[in-house]
């Protein structure tokens, strides 16, 4: 195959393009790793781990859960009746009431403002929503 | 609600209907409005793809839930309801999407304006993307600790937008952001978007310009809502969106950016990959 030299400067551009592309790879997987081995996160994976196991809580999750599926197309509607929503209501009060669901969900608070925090750095640098480019779109 | 009246409406057993064909990002697709016997809209059906699939489960979910909203018991009119639900569905973007090809929302909206025998709203000028890119899901979730569903909590934080100025993000994190977010202003998508970003600030003419759009396409969005839209105003904006695709700097702007919110998720994913969450979903609050 008859080789095409490339000019030597388009080379030097190419390959400082692959440096800074490898840069923000090495940057990336970095950051992943601090974020990893934060206590936000750790604590986050602990209590997971806690209401996964804990039986209870998950039957009064599930319980609300079903309850709030089922009246899916009624909240959309913000037609309720005032009997399911009491109902909708004692149940997510019960699975609250759970100590493990009460730290998780403050684990999860903690994590989602440490991420939200961090990914602000990011987009105030970089002059462009983070999260807005990479997450689902507005409605 | 009326107590006399049944919450949904009962059917008829003969409607008169009609179907519109549309092309979206997903294939063709079929629209069907029925009407009530006064005229009035009753349901809708969407079907799109091969019997079976997600997509067509998505599409008659989506059929259903309009038809149960104008089937309601409400003071509303059905026809009221309609242009509501088609003014909610419009200019939705997709991965894919494109004035021609747009995506399934999108497309709705355009044949439910055109069964009320209204024009569809104006689309957003000159590439300023209002929906962005969906990230892909990470490839692989190395630690798969983080899958439970977020618990249905009124009030749940992650939903809201949160004043970060108040978290203390941990030293290690705050340095590794910070050599991430120095990387990333030296790659060329986000290097060229910054330059262009820069060229617009410095171009008086150009920012005249896009204020006059914004203010133009708010005005028409309160046109709309109130009924009062004309033609007129329809093409004084196509002019404008016109003289906005004409100009260098603006398009420039529009491409960088484009380019620059196309290379972000690559990075989410990186990060994600190796955290076994996507970090962009966890940081970002939800908008709706």
């Amino acid at each position: 195959m008859t080789q095409v030299a490339m000019p030597a400067q388009t080379v030097t551009g190419v390959l400082e393009a692959e440096d800074t592309e490898a840069e923000v790879r090495v940057a990336a997987r970095a950051f992943a790793e601090a974020l990893a081995e934060s206590a936000e996160f750790q604590a986050f994976e602990q209590t997971a781990d806690r209401l996964r196991q804990d039986e209870t809580a998950q039957r009064a999750v599930g319980a609300y859960q079903t309850k709030q599926q089922s009246l899916q197309a009624m909240l959309m509607l913000n037609a309720v009746s005032a009997r399911d929503q009491a109902e909708l209501e004692r149940l997510r009060q019960a699975f609250l009431s759970h100590p493990t669901v009460a730290a998780y969900l403050q684990a999860q608070e903690n994590l989602t403002a440490m991420c939200q925090a961090a990914a602000d750095v990011l987009s105030q640098r970089i002059e462009l929503s983070f999260t807005a480019a990479c997450g689902p779109g507005c409605c | 609600m009326n107590a006399a009246n049944p919450p949904v409406a009962a059917r008829p057993h003969v409607l008169p209907s009609e179907t519109a064909r549309v092309v979206t990002t997903l294939g063709a697709a079929f629209v069907t409005l029925t009407r009530d016997p006064h005229g009035q809209p009753f349901e809708v059906f969407l079907s799109v793809g091969k019997a079976g699939t997600d997509t067509f489960a998505a599409a008659e979910a989506l059929g259903r839930l309009i038809s149960l909203a104008l089937r309601l018991d409400s003071p509303v009119s059905r026809d009221e309801r309609l242009r509501e639900i088609a003014a909610q569905l419009t200019h939705i973007g997709a991965t894919r999407s494109s004035a021609s090809q747009p995506s399934l929302p999108d497309a709705l909206s355009g044949a439910l304006f055109e069964f009320l025998h209204e024009p569809a709203p104006v689309a957003p000028a000159s590439g300023f993307i209002d929906s962005p890119a969906q990230v892909e899901e990470p490839a692989g979730r190395p630690r798969p600790t983080l899958d439970l569903p977020t618990l249905p909590v009124k009030g749940n934080r992650r939903k809201k937008p949160m004043n970060t100025e108040t978290v203390t993000i941990p030293p290690a994190v705050l340095a590794a952001a910070e050599t991430l977010a120095a990387a990333l202003t030296r790659v060329e998508p986000i290097a060229a978007y910054r330059r262009a970003q820069a060229q617009l600030e410095a171009t008086p003419h150009a920012r005249a310009l896009l204020e006059r759009l914004s203010a133009a396409q708010a005005d028409l969005r309160v046109r709309q809502s109130r009924g009062t839209l004309t033609q007129s105003d329809l093409n004084n904006l196509r002019a404008l969106q016109q003289e906005v695709r004409s100009d260098p700097v603006i398009m420039d702007y529009a491409v960088a950016q484009q380019a620059a919110i196309a290379y972000l998720p690559e990075v989410n994913q990186e990060i994600s990959q190796l955290l076994g969450t996507d970090f962009a979903a966890l940081a970002g609050p939800a908008s709706c």
